[in-house]
């Protein structure tokens, strides 16, 4: 798939996943706010059940205490009210410990069942101080009694006229009230109730340990709790939460109680009753809800997925589809555009396909071959090639297009009329935008004028070519004769001698075969002069064939030994052994190698006699290059003429043409070289040039293509 | 051809040494150096001393010649003028210093006047231009023998 649309599916599943998770949060989120407040609720409801029953209970007891203390008999404490007080313990026996009477100094006068508490002093007791402070009824905190049973205290002032006369009161069982109001509490699996007085003393929690401290010490610096506390001691009513991560010293991890809490009017005081429950229990209700909501949402995401999937895929394939739509328009329209161009353009234009076949013509070729488009085709145009272009035609073509190469080829064309054209054909590759290979390109022009003048140019190279090798010629005759002398000389000498041994009779045989075999020698050594002369003067046509240049060199080295002589010059040669051979016409580079040799001699005509030498050199370049060199040790080239060394008709000679160099490096250059002069470290001038190991292959054989057409 | 060329030989000798060249006989002792750093040359031209009863001293290069002649009597030579190494001009020069007794025959390429001259110059030359003549040069070499055996 394409890596846009990776990312583009990619991003989509990441919307609906994300959508997924935020409809089951919001969802699970309210089911739970709805479960919290409903347990809320019912913590409050439970809470206050409680504390209007236990408010019930103490109004209860305080009306009938009340109603008890209105008499006179109670009030004075004689033995009737006594007995008044004995009856009513007895009638309550069930839920009350114990009757006592206290004066209003806070000290037991009667009490009843235990008679020999009478005369403790109650009066440091928080509830009894309380009592005697504001004459009114009070509850105790829960206590343990001697025989340790949890029990309240609740006593009710005694008046008489309006005075404080002490008090009556009641010790309840705790534990039979927390029994009957608070122990039933049980909310879910964790819920309970606690109970607490006005301030802060902790009177019921299912955990006896707890019972009797204050609840700032139970909670120990939890926040949370102690606001709610600080509300509860506040007497308000009211629901919470807080978070606890230890229960006393032990470690129970990080969780949550939700609590309803509720003050407990108890006359003049209160308790404040909480109702609490721990987290786990909200969600443990919750847990079916939400895998069923999981399930509801993983349908939800899965669907949403198919969905959102399989329109994605159409809409992809929908625009996939207007994109080739307008792609087909485009590569139409440029088809149209391209022929258009191509029919119209001066040039002659074909294609081929992977298969070499030609696959397309332009009109521009079709009418310079005359031929129809059917008949070119494939294979077709190469019956038009001139037939001794064709085999070098194909071979260009398919070495290029095997190696994937552009080309270049000139070859001749069957015009309409039947004759041939020169045209230069230029292929090139063609590849497709992904870089597939398609075929090749090409374009012909007609360069048949074009030839006809570079030949005429040639022709006339070679001319001046030959005319400068006869003025060297001319300038060496003296040499040449010596040359030629020399064996003639030995020629005429021998067969004197041999006359003359033969008229004298000293003629051995033996001695006149080896003085014919001298004068053979010396017969043959003058024809190579004349031919070496012959070639130099000889007006050939440019060749080329495969040589060492080394072998050059020497021959040169031959021809101009009679002129060193002479001259009283050295010629010296440095030649690298293992040469690589070259392709080039070896009567021009004698005469380039001549040219400059002579001109290294012309220069050394000051230089004193031991000091004339002249360097060759040859050596391999490593690039597919010779570089050949020739130094005189004459005076140099003055700076300013090293520009013009090479122009036509430049000359420092009295005699001469002027047209050496210019020659020369119109030879070196159509070698595919290039020559230079510069002043050699130690005086004297530097001629170097190169020769390419391959010359431009395809252009020789043009050119001797063209010549043998002429 | 002959008229004119022995003459002239013959002239600057009898000017030079007045001795009758004819009353002098061929001996094998007398040796003629040939100088010549064409081998070809110097094989021939030797042959053809050679054929007419002549020892021939050869040399291919001039140095060894120069070498010859201090230590021994060189009483002709025939040189060539055209040679690598020590040109035959400077030989002839170098020669005429060391025994002025000799006699020259001069062979050359071609007939150059400057270097005619020079020879001149130095000493006393007959000049023969190549190929040879044979008869004149035969003639010249006996006479330049004559001359020198007459000292």
């Amino acid at each position: 798939m394409n890596p846009r649309y990776k990312t583009a599916f990619i991003v989509l599943a990441l919307a609906i996943a994300g959508g997924c998770v935020f409809l089951f949060n919001s969802f699970y989120r309210d089911a739970k706010n709805v479960a919290i407040a409903k347990l809320n609720q019912q913590q409050l409801i439970h809470a206050r059940e409680v504390a209007l029953g236990i408010e019930d209970f103490f109004g209860t007891w305080i009306r009938s205490l009340s109603s008890l203390s209105q008499l006179d008999v109670i009030i004075v404490g004689n033995a009737v009210g006594k007995r008044y007080q004995q009856l009513y313990y007895e009638a309550h026996r069930e839920q009350i410990m114990a009757i006592t009477r206290l004066d209003e100094r806070g000290v037991i006068v009667d009490s009843y069942p235990a008679r020999d508490e009478v005369g403790t002093d109650l009066s440091q007791q928080k509830h009894i101080r309380e009592l005697l402070r504001d004459h009114r009824a009070v509850v105790s905190n829960v206590f343990k009694t001697i025989d340790g049973i949890d029990a309240v205290a609740l006593h009710v002032p005694l008046f008489r006229d309006g005075e404080f006369k002490g008090s009556i009161g009641i010790l309840i069982n705790f534990e039979d009230l927390a029994r009957r109001y608070l122990d039933p509490i049980r909310v879910s699996q964790t819920g309970y109730a606690w109970v607490i007085d006005h301030d802060g003393t902790v009177l019921y929690t299912p955990n006896q340990a707890y019972i009797g401290k204050t609840i700032f010490a139970v909670m120990k610096g939890n926040e949370a709790l102690e606001a709610i506390v600080k509300d509860m001691l506040d007497g308000h009513e009211g629901v919470a939460r807080y978070g606890y991560d230890k229960l006393v010293d032990r470690n129970v991890g990080p969780a949550t109680k939700y609590v309803a809490y509720m003050p407990v009017r108890l006359g003049p005081t209160f308790w404040s009753i909480c109702v609490a429950s721990a987290e786990q229990d909200v969600f443990a209700d919750l847990i079916t809800f939400r895998n069923k909501l999981a399930v509801v949402i993983g349908g939800l995401f899965v669907c949403g997925m198919v969905f959102a999937t399989l329109g994605a895929k159409a809409w992809l394939i929908v625009t996939e589809e207007e994109k080739r739509r307008l792609a087909e328009e485009k590569l139409r329209e440029s088809e149209a555009r391209f022929r258009t161009v191509a029919d119209t353009a001066p040039v002659m234009i074909w294609m081929s396909d992977t298969d070499k076949l030609c696959c397309f013509f332009n009109q521009g070729w079709l009418q310079f071959t005359g031929r129809t488009l059917d008949q070119e085709l494939g294979n077709g145009w190469s019956e038009g090639v001139h037939a001794e272009d064709l085999e070098r035609c194909h071979k260009v073509y398919t070495t290029s297009f095997d190696a994937r190469d552009s080309f270049r080829m000139e070859y001749r064309l069957r015009r309409k009329d039947g004759s041939y054209g020169w045209v230069l054909d230029t292929g090139t590759p063609r590849f497709s935008a992904d870089n597939v290979f398609l075929g090749y390109i090409g374009s012909c022009i007609d360069i048949s004028d074009r030839k006809a003048s570079e030949l005429e140019a040639q022709r006339h190279r070679a001319q001046l070519a030959h005319l400068s090798r006869v003025a060297l010629m001319g300038e060496m005759s003296a040499s040449l004769a010596h040359e030629l002398n020399q064996p003639l000389t030995g020629i005429v000498s021998n067969s004197a001698a041999g006359r003359r041994l033969i008229d004298a009779a000293r003629a051995t045989l033996p001695e006149l075969r080896e003085l014919l075999t001298d004068i053979n020698a010396d017969g043959r050594r003058a024809s190579e002069v004349v031919r070496g002369i012959r070639s130099m003067v000889k007006k050939g046509e440019p060749t080329r064939q495969q040589m060492n240049v080394n072998d050059i060199v020497t021959s040169v080295v031959k021809i101009v030994h009679a002129d060193a002589v002479l001259r009283a010059c050295q010629v010296q040669i440095s030649l690298e052994a293992d040469l690589p051979r070259i392709d080039g016409d070896p009567v021009q580079l004698q005469q380039v190698l001549l040219n400059l040799v002579l001109n290294g001699f012309d220069a050394m005509s000051d230089t004193p006699v031991d000091l004339r030498k002249v360097m060759i050199a040859t050596e391999s370049n490593g690039d597919r290059t010779i570089r050949v060199s020739v130094r005189d040790h004459g005076s140099g080239i003055p700076e300013p003429l090293r520009e013009r060394l090479f122009a036509p008709f430049f000359t420092t000679k009295t005699e001469g043409l002027g047209m050496g160099l210019a020659i020369v490096r119109s030879i070196i250059e159509s070698h595919g070289g290039m020559i230079e002069a510069e002043n050699a470290a130690g005086g004297g001038a530097l001629f170097h040039f190169t020769l390419s190991v391959h010359a431009p292959v395809s252009e020789t054989r043009v050119e001797r293509a063209a010549l043998a057409s002429r | 051809m002959r008229k004119t060329k022995v003459p002239l030989s013959k002239w600057i000798a009898r000017c030079i040494h007045p001795v009758d060249v004819t009353a002098l006989d061929r001996s094998p002792e007398d040796i003629v150096c040939l100088v010549d750093d064409d081998p070809s040359v110097l094989k021939s031209t030797e042959r053809l001393l050679d054929s007419d009863g002549f020892s021939v001293r050869a040399f291919s290069r001039s140095e060894e010649f120069l070498v010859y002649a201090t230590s021994h009597q060189v009483p002709l030579v025939v040189l060539d003028i055209w040679m690598e190494h020590i040109t035959g001009l400077e030989v002839l020069a170098r020669l005429c210093a060391l025994s002025p007794l000799t006699r020259v025959i001069v062979i050359t390429g071609r007939d150059d006047l400057a270097a005619r001259v020079t020879a001149m110059q130095i000493g006393l030359v007959v000049f023969f231009t190549k190929p040879l003549n044979e008869n004149e040069f035969l003639t010249a070499v006996h006479d330049g023998l004559r001359l020198a055996k007459g000292l």
